[in-house]
């Protein structure tokens, strides 16, 4: 008997999409390992995320202490280990969010076992469960075994359905045994980015702002609004801290595909022009008609974004 | 004197550095094989240039504590006579060297340059402890073994003196000096002054060719094919005698560009770190070394730790290949392929590339250049020239090989046209090869992409010979080092030029006039690293230059101690996201030597030229300082009514 624990990560009592569908990946690996599913949820007042997930037919162990809030890998590791021994886990599993790579290398640690990352698939035959994982980018998928007693893996949550939900399931209580004080990290502050508008790589629409905007992206953002689009910038908009730099595009920032793309203020040297030369429609605004960015953009527009820009914004709003 | 005590401390001294010694030189046995018997005259002439005519400490950025190593090493030298003598006078008080007697001339000829080495020993040492104790310069780490070595010179040089002076104090002068030789001796193999036995094999057994210039080439059909560095045990054994004979004296970093911008790379702390895991790991290597059979071998090595734990990869990933470091090191420690081999584990066999690496990887193969811009628009920049294909004409003298910047970026296109009007000027037959042109793979292969390399090497060299290229000009200087360096590893042997070394000739003959035009403000010129230091191409741009009227103030670090771009070693293609930017500090050096007015930065490379103009615009400069290729400012002062 294999049995295989998930760590969910859950918030505002409801645990995350990325747990589910880690869920239904645990499912069919205890199908093949003849093993039963458990759940490890870690934090405080976990009660209603840990009915929740015992809803998908799992048993689930909550552990609920103040220590364990926030999360924090120190403070979470050994009692997710504790877990993981008391339930006899050969597998441990979670989706490979920023929170599970930060958590599971740990746990792995901690009970000497082997641990594969990024898991797209299981592969091999019956109970020889070998994984499938990404190398080169995702030009190669790598099937690797793990040949520890206990083995730990992060999950690709797209890769895998969400968790249908079946009876059958319980919640227990896990004790806690972590002593706050021992701890040596501590959360100092938790920053969270809102964005209402879509991730860079996957939007239609993106509007990119250089050095030419001499750090003004309100007009940028105000058309982003009115088309539904993403912000994007060059290095040296990103440089110059005019913006955060997980909006750059270019050879060594984001590569960017969009229907429409717009280049304001930007001159278009080669290492920004790889980034979005896969873009539809590239439509430049630019005051120095001398600008690269000119020949590969189908519309160019000589002048200042900071006057063009709401130009255009008013007559978008206007033809609505 | 004691013949008896004198043997036992003989004995005991040379069984015990002996013993410990071969401690730390067996486990080389383990290491990858590498020859290093040929070339005998250039190793001899290197021993006594480097070894014993010690030409690195006197390089003019370090001439001063230089100056004192040499008055140390030559009294060495001339000491190691007395000292034998001395312990022979252990044995037998009246006992002096053949034809070295006390009272013949030669034999008070020696003693008197002795007593001239201790006063020269004497100073250098003073000054050395001066230096470590009181002014304390950045690239020295302090370390209470540096000053009890000193103490020990100073020691011995007292008792020297002090034994010639006779009497009871002379008496005791000499045990207490036969005891410092001893103790000494013995703590040689234990530190950084190992160097003292290892210096001198190592400049004999250095690379040559230098091995950063032309990287080792894998070979990846092999049966037990090592795919770089994965364990020390994948590091030569050559390399190992180098990180045993870093004296940590930090040269290396000095002109780092990696180090002097806060990154995580020290070369001479990762020569320490390995020194420390050679030793650590000397038990797995020596049994390794000691079994004949390769199962066994690979049973003794399995322990051995990934190597990634030793040197971190935020370190190994850092380096630009500049080639700084091996151009100062006294004892010729060669780091970059060390560093490249680090990296070709981590690419050709942990799959663990940088995100921004394994796009370059990507478009190199898809479309054979870094941005992955059509294949087929290669030639776009010339469609108006005229331009001769290789494929079109046997009538050529040279191939222009415009690279993948001069082909596609537009910046570095103007450049390349600028080439173009110079041959034609000049009437040099020449032709290209557009769209059969591809990357030679220079960033690949320093990224650690191997097999990539390897593809693109054999590309290149077929494209060559299918047109009968036998002369080659670049516009790049990482081209120009591959195709010259590497190429010849895949069967291509090329006569290659610089576009800088090839206007420098051109002027020469008579066959390019310039006319001679100051620029507006002053010039400067930076050296690119696989110009100048890789290749020694230092005076043709300059000449280039002044042929055209135009003067080079030279900046600080210039030539051979030039600074690099922060470029190189395929940093062009990664996100420098640790310490400050190289091409700052660089561009902060130019527009300080430039004046406030501003002027010209006069470049040799389409790295070099990206990022010094990043690093001009992003520090507000750009009204006031130009960046333009060496053709360029050439080209300006050109006509085309010359062509012949």
């Amino acid at each position: 008997m294999a049995n295989v624990l998930i760590v969910a990560e859950h918030s505002a009592g409801a645990p995350r999409k990325a747990t589910r569908h880690a869920v239904a990946a645990a499912h069919a690996l205890a199908a093949r390992t003849g093993g039963a599913v458990h759940v490890a949820v870690l934090g405080q007042g976990v009660g209603p995320a840990a009915e929740r997930l015992a809803a998908l037919g799992v048993e689930v162990h909550a552990a609920d202490a103040p220590v364990l809030a926030p999360y924090l890998a120190e403070a979470w590791a050994p009692v997710v280990a504790e877990i993981a021994q008391r339930v006899g886990a050969t597998w441990v599993c979670a989706a490979a969010t920023a929170q599970g790579k930060d958590l599971l290398p740990r746990v792995a640690a901690r009970l000497g076992a082997g641990m594969a990352t990024d898991v797209l698939a299981f592969a091999g035959e019956g109970a020889q469960v070998t994984l499938q994982r990404p190398m080169w980018a995702g030009n190669v998928i790598a099937e690797v075994e793990i040949t520890s007693p206990v083995k730990v893996i992060t999950l690709r949550a797209s890769e895998f359905p969400d968790a249908a939900e079946v009876a059958g399931g319980k919640v227990t209580a896990a004790p806690v045994a972590v002593d706050p004080g021992a701890l040596r990290t501590r959360r100092v502050e938790l920053r969270v980015v809102k964005s209402a508008r879509p991730e860079l790589t996957e939007a239609r629409v993106v509007i990119a702002g250089g050095r030419g905007t001499k750090g003004d992206f309100k007009p940028l953002e105000a058309l982003a609004d009115a088309l539904g689009g993403a912000i994007g910038a060059s290095r040296a908009a990103v440089d110059a801290g005019w913006i955060s730099n997980d909006s750059q595009v270019g050879q060594t920032g984001k590569v960017v595909a969009p229907d429409l793309y717009f280049a304001v203020g930007i001159s278009g040297a080669i290492q920004h022009v790889a980034g979005m030369k896969g873009a539809k429609v590239i439509v430049a605004i630019n005051k120095d008609p001398e600008a690269p960015i000119f020949q590969v953009a189908d519309y160019g527009l000589v002048a200042d974004g900071a006057t063009a820009l709401p130009e255009l914004v008013a007559r978008i709003t206007a033809s609505r | 004197m004691a013949p008896i005590v004198t043997g036992l401390l003989v004995t005991a001294a040379l069984g015990a550095f002996g013993w410990n010694a071969s401690r730390r030189l067996l486990p080389l046995l383990a290491l990858r094989r590498e020859p290093r018997g040929d070339r005998l005259g250039e190793r001899l002439s290197a021993l006594l240039r480097f070894g014993l005519g010690q030409r690195r400490l006197l390089d003019r950025e370090e001439r001063g504590p230089g100056l004192l190593h040499v008055a140390l090493f030559a009294a060495f030298l001339v000491l190691a006579l007395r000292t034998v003598t001395l312990f022979g006078m252990g044995f037998d008080r009246d006992f002096h060297l053949p034809g070295l007697a006390p009272e013949s001339a030669a034999g008070r000829a020696y003693l008197f340059l002795k007593d001239v080495m201790v006063l020269a020993a004497t100073a250098g040492a003073a000054g050395l402890l001066w230096r470590r104790v009181v002014t304390r310069p950045a690239r020295l780490t302090r370390s209470w073994e540096g000053v009890l070595i000193l103490g020990f010179i100073l020691g011995l040089m007292l008792t020297e003196l002090l034994v010639d002076g006779g009497g009871q104090l002379g008496v005791a002068a000499f045990w207490v000096h036969l005891l410092i030789v001893a103790v000494f001796l013995n703590f040689l193999p234990f530190g950084k002054h190992f160097h003292v036995v290892t210096a001198l094999p190592n400049v004999f057994l250095r690379s040559l060719p230098p091995g950063s210039a032309r990287l080792r080439k894998l070979d990846l059909e092999a049966e037990d094919a090592r795919f770089g560095a994965a364990t020390i045990a994948d590091l030569s054994w050559k390399e190992g005698l180098d990180v045993l004979s870093c004296t940590e004296c930090g040269r290396c970093q000095t002109h780092c560009p990696t180090h002097v911008t806060g990154k995580p790379l020290s070369h001479k702390a990762v020569n320490g770190a390995l020194k420390h895991h050679l030793v650590e790991q000397a038990p797995a290597l020596l049994a390794a070394a000691r079994t004949k059979d390769p199962e066994g071998r690979a049973k003794a090595l399995a322990g051995l730790p990934p190597i990634a734990q030793v040197v971190a990869p935020d370190a190994f990933w850092a380096c630009t290949t500049c080639g700084w470091c091996e151009t100062a090191c006294p004892v010729l420690i060669e780091n970059v392929p060390r560093l490249v081999d680090l990296r070709r584990h981590q690419v050709l066999v942990e799959a663990a590339v940088p995100d921004e690496a394994a796009r370059v990887f990507k478009n190199l193969e898809t479309q054979g250049n870094p941005w992955g811009i059509g294949s087929n628009k290669r030639a776009e920049w010339c469609a108006d020239l005229d331009v001769p294909r290789a494929s079109e004409t046997r009538d050529f003298e040279y191939l222009f090989f415009v690279g993948c910047a001069g082909s596609y970026d537009d910046r570095q296109k103007k450049v390349s046209r600028a080439i173009v009007k110079l041959l034609r000027a000049a009437g040099v037959k020449f032709a290209i090869l557009g769209e059969e042109e591809t990357c030679t793979g220079d960033a690949a292969r320093r990224l650690g992409n191997e097999y990539l390399f390897q593809l693109q090497a054999q590309a290149s060299v077929e494209a060559f010979e299918r047109h009968g290229v036998r002369k080659v000009i670049t516009q790049c200087p990482h081209c120009f080092n591959t195709i010259r360096n590497e190429l010849p590893d895949f069967g291509g042997r090329y006569e290659v030029v610089h576009h800088a070394e090839l206007i420098q000739r051109l002027v020469a003959e008579g066959r390019l006039r310039p006319e001679a035009a100051r620029e507006a403000g002053p010039v400067t010129f930076h050296d690119p690293c696989y110009l100048a230091r890789h290749n020694g191409v230092v005076e043709a741009p300059r000449a280039a230059l002044a042929s055209a009227g135009v003067e080079v103030v030279e900046l600080p670090r210039s030539g051979r101690t030039g600074f690099c771009c922060g470029a190189g070693g395929g940093r062009m293609w990664l996100e420098e996201r640790l310490g400050t930017r190289v091409n700052r500090n660089r561009v902060d050096e130019i527009a300080a030597t430039l004046g406030p007015a501003g002027g010209t930065v006069a470049v040799g490379c389409p790295f070099c030229l990206t990022m010094l103009k990043d690093g001009v615009a992003e520090t507000e400069r750009g009204e006031s300082i130009r960046v333009l290729d060496v053709a360029e400012i050439v080209a300006e002062r050109v006509t085309e009514s010359k062509r012949v």
